[in-house]
């Protein structure tokens, strides 16, 4: 009975600690961030962009980190220098947008209303969007 | 006609000076970092960087998100914006000055020249005057910019367990901004 007990206790420690060893230096090593099944704030490209450039700091605190569904127009399709896809959604400002880097490429027009989703990254003179994936496209 | 004269004279004053302010802009600079101290490999790239420069004056402004940074491992990428950059804290990093060249530059003819750049490098809330050398690309009326340095981590108050042993005290930064 003892030696049962005590072999139990063996196994639940080493299987605890193989778990907490393969999370910590394996699986966080591999997984990057998944935001496919985060649940993510909805708001307009206008109005984001509009929020940044009134209070960054205010904007930073609600949205930088954070899982963004922005809704906009595209108004140019690029590819940046590693090959990912690049939309920029309309603001109310010409001089700013909201910028997103997509995981994949896409063959997706301009001037098309659409829905994005992915990770918001701060404000330089555009919102940035990183990891977007495309959620729903309007024609 | 005395006002003829005056408004064509006006509107060709108007497009000389539009012709010689021509500002160049991109939205996907590309910035990488290498810090590898030990046999791990500690790099990241953004290609999400703001540039902005006035061919005429040299003046440049260069503008980048932390966060933008992607490392292959994700617990490297974590720990870098979570301890070394607190990029919550300081989500952003900039560098504004002036690139000279000995040699005026034509960006009407393809060429290659060697510029030095001088400025001010704020990183992880911290400004630093620095000077650096690079080169601009033009071919077929597109201009590249290069350029490589180094910047030592105790600089900018970055600090952490790891700095002079796996990380290295100097980062070395590329930069590739193609307009």
């Amino acid at each position: 009975m003892k030696t049962k007990v005590v072999l139990s206790i063996i196994a639940v420690a080493a299987i605890s600690v193989a778990a907490t060893w393969y999370y910590v230096f394996i699986y966080s090593k591999n997984n990057h961030r998944k935001i496919d099944n985060e649940i993510a704030i909805p708001i307009a490209a206008v109005d984001i962009v509009k929020e940044y450039q009134t209070n960054e700091k205010m904007a930073n605190l609600k949205y930088l980190n954070k899982a963004v569904q922005v809704t906009g127009i595209v108004t140019q399709i690029d590819k940046n220098q590693d090959g990912f896809s690049t939309l920029t959604l309309q603001s109310q400002d010409a001089f700013s947008s909201v910028y997103c880097t997509l995981k994949s490429t896409t063959n997706i027009k301009p001037q098309t209303v659409i829905i994005v989703k992915g990770i918001c990254i701060g404000f330089t003179t555009d919102v940035k969007i990183k990891d977007a994936i495309i959620i729903k496209q309007k024609i | 006609m005395k006002k003829l004269i005056f408004s064509i004279a006006l509107i060709m004053l108007i497009q000389y000076t539009v012709s010689a302010q021509q500002l160049l802009s991109t939205k996907s600079a590309q910035v990488k970092f290498n810090a590898t101290g030990g046999i791990e490999k500690i790099a990241a790239t953004n290609n999400e960087a703001d540039c902005k420069f006035l061919t005429n004056t040299g003046q440049i402004v260069f503008s980048i998100l932390i966060k933008g940074f992607r490392f292959e491992n994700q617990l490297m990428e974590d720990h870098f914006n979570e301890n070394y950059l607190e990029s919550t804290k300081f989500p952003k990093s900039d560098f504004k000055g002036y690139i000279r060249s000995a040699k005026p530059i034509d960006y009407k003819i393809d060429g290659n020249y060697d510029v030095t750049a001088d400025g001010i490098l704020t990183i992880h809330g911290v400004s630093q005057k620095i000077n650096t050398t690079g080169k601009i690309n033009i071919t077929g009326g597109k201009v590249i910019l290069l350029s490589e340095f180094k910047i030592k981590l105790k600089d900018y108050q970055i600090a952490g367990l790891y700095i002079g042993d796996k990380i290295a005290a100097e980062a070395t930064i590329n930069i590739t901004s193609k307009f």
